[in-house]
C-alpha cells in the first residue's frame, strides 16, 4: 500500500461503502477529495464509512463527513460509520458527530445489513 | 484563555521530566504526518498513555495546519515543543509567520459554538477541538513574545497538581 492509499470505494445501488486507511487529516483530504467525491455513487442514498484502519482522524476528515451527512440528509439518505475505535472514535464524540446524525455501526457488514433491512433512518 | 472543563492527565507515573522538540521546515500539509509521527513515537518511549498523547497529537496537527492554511505570510519554519512530567503537560508551537488577529475573540467563538453544539459546522472544528482538550490555551503573537516569533501554547495539569 502507497502512502497516497487512503481509501477505497465499492458502489452497490443503495449505498457507497468508503474504506479509509491510515491518517484521515488535511494532507490526505487534499489529497483525496475531488477523487472521492467523482468516486462515489450519484444515486446511493447511503453511504457508509469504514474507519477499521484508520488511525489519526482531524478536523479535516470531520469537514468530510460534515459534508456528507449533509448531503446525504437532503436525498433522505444517511451516513453510517463503522469500526471507529481509538482516537477516531474520540473526536467524532468530542465534536458532537452524534447518532442524531450519523448511525455508528461494528463494522461494515453490519452497516450493510442495516441499510438492507430498511432500517429506520434517524434514531428513535 | 481557560477552557471551562479543566483536562486532567494521567501522567502521575512520570519519574523524570519528558521533553520533545522537532522543527518542521519547511510547513506544508505533506511535513505534519512527518512530525505528527516523531511525536508518536517519543509518547511511545516516555511511556506516556494514549489518553494523554492523543490529545497533543491532534493538537498539534490542527495548529500545524492552521499555520499552513490562514497566515497572510507563511511560516519558513515551526518548532515544536514538548515538556511533561508528573504535574503536568505543556505544549508549545512556534513560528515566523504573520501572527493571527482577533485570537481570543476565535477562540470565544469557537467555544461559543461548542456549547451550542453545532457539529454540523463545517470549518472551525479544528480550534474547536484545541480548546475543548486543553484546560488553557494561550496564543503570543510575534511583537510580544520574547524571541520574536509567535508562540500557541497548551497546558495540562495532572489532577493532584490542579487541585
Amino acid at each position: 500500500m502507497t502512502p497516497a492509499h487512503v481509501f477505497e470505494i465499492s458502489n452497490a445501488p443503495d449505498c457507497s461503502i468508503i474504506t479509509f486507511f491510515g491518517a484521515l487529516d488535511a494532507a490526505a483530504m487534499q489529497r483525496i477529495k475531488p477523487t472521492l467525491q467523482e468516486s462515489l455513487s450519484p444515486t446511493a442514498r447511503n453511504v457508509i464509512v469504514d474507519l477499521r484502519k484508520v488511525n489519526f482522524l482531524d478536523s479535516h476528515g470531520i469537514g468530510l463527513f460534515v459534508s456528507l451527512v449533509k448531503k446525504l440528509n437532503a436525498g433522505k439518505g444517511r451516513l453510517y460509520v463503522a469500526g471507529a475505535e481509538g482516537q477516531p472514535a474520540s473526536v467524532l464524540k468530542m465534536v458532537g458527530l452524534d447518532e442524531k446524525f450519523v448511525t455508528y455501526c461494528k463494522d461494515a457488514d453490519e452497516a450493510r445489513a442495516l441499510v438492507s433491512s430498511g432500517a429506520p433512518l434517524a434514531p428513535p | 484563555m481557560p477552557n471551562s472543563a479543566s483536562v486532567f492527565l494521567p501522567l502521575q507515573a512520570l519519574v523524570t521530566a519528558q521533553v520533545f522538540t522537532h522543527r518542521i521546515e519547511p510547513v506544508t500539509f505533506d511535513h505534519i504526518p512527518d512530525a505528527r509521527a516523531a511525536f508518536s513515537g517519543f509518547f511511545q518511549r516516555a511511556g506516556i498513555p494514549p489518553d494523554a498523547s492523543d490529545a497533543y497529537l491532534l493538537t498539534m496537527s490542527e495548529i500545524l495546519t492552521n499555520l499552513v492554511k490562514h497566515p497572510a505570510r507563511p511560516p519558513r519554519f515551526a518548532e515544536i515543543a514538548f515538556r511533561a512530567d508528573k504535574s503536568g503537560a505543556v505544549l508549545d508551537i512556534s513560528d515566523d509567520a504573520t501572527s493571527f488577529a482577533d485570537f481570543h475573540e476565535k477562540c470565544q467563538a469557537a467555544l461559543d459554538d461548542a456549547r451550542q453544539l453545532l457539529p454540523l459546522a463545517e470549518s472551525g472544528h479544528g480550534l474547536r477541538c484545541i480548546l475543548r482538550q486543553h484546560t488553557e490555551a494561550l496564543y503570543t503573537p510575534a511583537a510580544t513574545s520574547r524571541d520574536g516569533c509567535n508562540h500557541f501554547s497548551v497546558r495540562d495539569f495532572t489532577r493532584e497538581e490542579a487541585s
